[in-house]
């Protein structure tokens, strides 16, 4: 199966991409031919009807798009093969989003201030903790009015990105 | 006792007390001035290129820089056990403690930088400013001396009128730093910027000012040798700024004629005289909309952005540095100073822009760049190298120059498109935008402008030429393609080695 459908994010274009051969390609019905070799497992070198296209890749597990940058710039595409979406739609599974009652880290760094307790009742925009990452201060604060069920995590320990700090009631 | 008597030669060994890019920079002049280089590094750092490059090199503690690059006490052991003469600080890190020139000094170590009675004298903002008035350079209003009193803040910043800035005495780099548009955002903002001024610095004592909208930043640098020589370099305009941080510089400003770099390069020498310096300096100014100066404060050590200088003037700064802080004379007298060119650098971080500038961290999988036609790049990274939360997301500067300002914008344009990284978020293509805004283009920006004006700006969004479609899709089939592939194969090769083994022990027990 060598048929696969994409979507550039952000924009309404969608392509339907047939890989005839190592040097034949149908993109939306017209035929391209090409040549490529990957420089690294990151890297392509894509020749289009003799235009040079230099590339860096990068799969967003977490998004499931490929991150395409082209002189510097990001095209993020979704790309699906014909046999991933058949697996897709016998399957039909929802995976249950996170509840907002949690907060997750935004970035690796360390916990220079805790300013709460489990229990405590916060006000919106308060100010929860701080985390430090490469010597920049980023406050986190309470989005709405809530009271502190859990906190995950202790002052001047070092977090992940996304690692659950507080869970609210 | 002899007090004429002066090393004239120059170190034999010298230690660098810092990492990255400009530990790179001061061991690649080190080399070629025959001198032999000792690197320090952390955990993190064990196999980082500038451990690599030098000589030799010391494991000295922890990632984290407290444990690490702030351990003074460690560093000058290191430096003694290894016969070295003498420590180039770089930036950042311990290179303004004046603390640390003196450990060095009384360990019989040359600090290569300024001696620590100026660098106590000029690091401390409120005494620099005294120093500038009493020296005929003109400040901005404020306190004269460091507060930690709040309604003592309250009271000065009635009389001065908000909005005022408040910045943690010892602190750099937007580094401890806050703007304050009124009374009740007061507390909140000196508890940041006292929290991020002890931790980077070690010192908690704010001072406030009146705060100028829309300046810009100038600074001038200076070189001044043992023996009361300074000369001035001419300025970086280093108004593009994040958070207080520089991330393009150039040189020279639209904005500074002849007349006008004379006489700020005037009043930088002055302070720099009286306050009994000798080796690079770096004196800032903020320039308002009618062109008027104000000393800001004075950088005792060799700035990030000093390669711009370079390009312009043909020196090597930290060549001057070794030079001086040996006991040699400056070689050349301020009138012959050439100033050729123009040079831009850019700051490459390892942040996404597209997410509040959030610093990025992982692996380098894939990195390139192509420097052709006197492009420079000082670079600490390499491909394969992790990006960690420990250390400044600033990973590398491209440096650019022209006969004029447009080749030089033409020159980085090319140069950044061409930058391929791969594994981390990078600021390239905000970079870019910066240098295509029309602002930029004119020369007609100040340090307010990115957050005040760029960042909410609207992008149209692009319209794609097919042949733009058609390469991004077929290289994203590709590479998912390739990826697939290359499970399947491990898969089928695990199968067979499975297969393998079963029929190996089959064969031992027949």
């Amino acid at each position: 199966m060598n048929k696969y459908f994409t979507n550039l994010y952000n924009t309404d274009v969608k392509n339907e991409t047939e890989i005839l051969s190592d040097t034949q390609a149908l993109i939306d019905d017209k035929e391209y031919s090409y040549d490529f070799k990957f420089i690294n497992d990151n890297a392509i070198v894509l020749r289009i009807n003799n235009k040079n296209y230099l590339m860096t890749l990068n799969a967003n597990e977490e998004e499931e798009y490929i991150e395409v940058n082209l002189d510097s710039k990001v095209y993020n595409i979704f790309c699906k093969s014909e046999l991933e979406i058949m697996i897709e739609k016998m399957s039909n599974g929802k995976v249950d989003k996170k509840t907002r009652k949690e907060i997750y880290s935004p970035m690796p760094g360390i916990i220079t201030k805790l300013n709460v307790r489990d229990g405590q009742k916060v006000s919106k925009g308060e100010v929860l903790l701080v985390l430090e990452a490469m010597k920049m201060e980023n406050e986190i604060k309470a989005a709405k009015d809530c009271v502190i069920k859990k906190i995950n995590v202790e002052a001047l320990k070092s977090v992940e990105k996304n690692e659950l700090l507080i869970v609210l009631e | 006792m002899s007090t004429s008597y002066k090393i004239k030669q120059l170190f034999k060994k010298i230690l660098i007390a810092n990492r990255g890019e400009i530990a790179v920079r001061i061991i690649t002049t080190a080399k070629e001035m025959g001198i032999t280089t000792v690197a320090v590094y952390s955990d993190f750092d064990k196999y980082s290129l500038f451990t690599k490059i030098a000589d030799e090199a010391y494991h000295i503690g922890e990632s984290i820089s407290s444990k690490s690059y702030l351990d003074a006490e460690k560093i000058i052991e290191v430096a003694k056990r290894s016969g070295a003469e003498a420590i180039h600080p770089g930036y950042g890190f311990l290179s303004e403690r004046s603390f640390f020139a003196k450990m060095c000094e009384v360990n019989g170590l040359k600090f290569i930088g300024a001696g620590h009675e100026a660098i106590d004298l000029l690091g401390n903002k409120t005494e620099a400013k005294q120093l500038a008035i009493k020296n005929k350079v003109p400040v901005v209003q404020g306190t004269e001396r460091p507060i930690k009193d709040i309604s003592e803040i309250k009271k000065v910043a009635k009389k001065i009128g908000y909005p005022i800035l408040i910045k943690a005495s010892a602190g750099g780099g937007g580094k401890g730093m806050r703007i304050v548009d009124q009374e009740s955002d007061i507390e909140s903002s000196l508890d940041l910027a006292q929290g991020e001024a002890r931790s980077s610095f070690g010192d908690d004592s704010v001072f406030i000012e009146k705060y100028i909208a829309s300046p810009r930043h100038v600074e001038i640098q200076i070189l001044a040798d043992e023996y009361g020589n300074v000369v001035h370099l001419g300025e970086r305009e280093c108004s593009m700024q994040r958070r207080h941080q520089k991330i393009i510089e150039e040189t020279p400003s639209v904005i500074i004629d002849d007349k006008l770099r004379a006489e700020m390069g005037e009043s930088a020498k002055r302070i720099v005289k009286a306050a009994g310096y000798s080796n690079a300096a770096t004196v800032e100014f903020i320039v308002d909309n009618n062109n008027n100066y104000y000393f800001l404060e004075v950088n005792t050590r060799l700035q990030v952005e000093h390669p711009i200088t370079e390009m312009r003037t043909g020196l090597d700064l930290v060549r001057e540095q070794l030079k001086i802080a040996s006991g040699e004379k400056l070689a050349f007298r301020q009138e012959d100073i050439e100033f050729k060119s123009h040079s831009i650098e850019c700051r490459i971080c390892a942040e996404d822009p597209e997410n509040n500038f959030m610093p990025s961290t992982g692996k380098i999988t894939f990195l390139k760049s192509v420097l052709t036609n006197g492009m420079r790049e000082d670079t600490g990274i390499e491909q394969g190298n992790e990006i960690s939360i420990y250390y400044d997301p600033m990973i590398s500067k491209v440096i650019s120059t022209g006969a004029t300002r447009e080749i030089a914008i033409d020159k980085m344009k090319r140069t950044l498109k061409d930058y391929k990284i791969v594994g981390i978020k990078t600021n390239i293509a905000f970079l870019l935008k910066l240098l295509e805004s029309s602002e930029f283009i004119k020369g007609n920006y100040h340090t307010q402008f990115v957050e005040k004006e760029f960042l909410s700006r609207e992008f149209k969004t692009e319209i794609l030429s097919h042949d733009i479609k058609a390469a991004v899709t077929l290289a994203a089939v590709l590479f998912k393609k390739n990826k697939t592939q290359k499970t399947d194969s491990l898969k089928i090769s695990n199968n067979s080695i499975r297969n393998n083994w079963i029929n190996k022990r089959t064969d031992s027990y027949r």
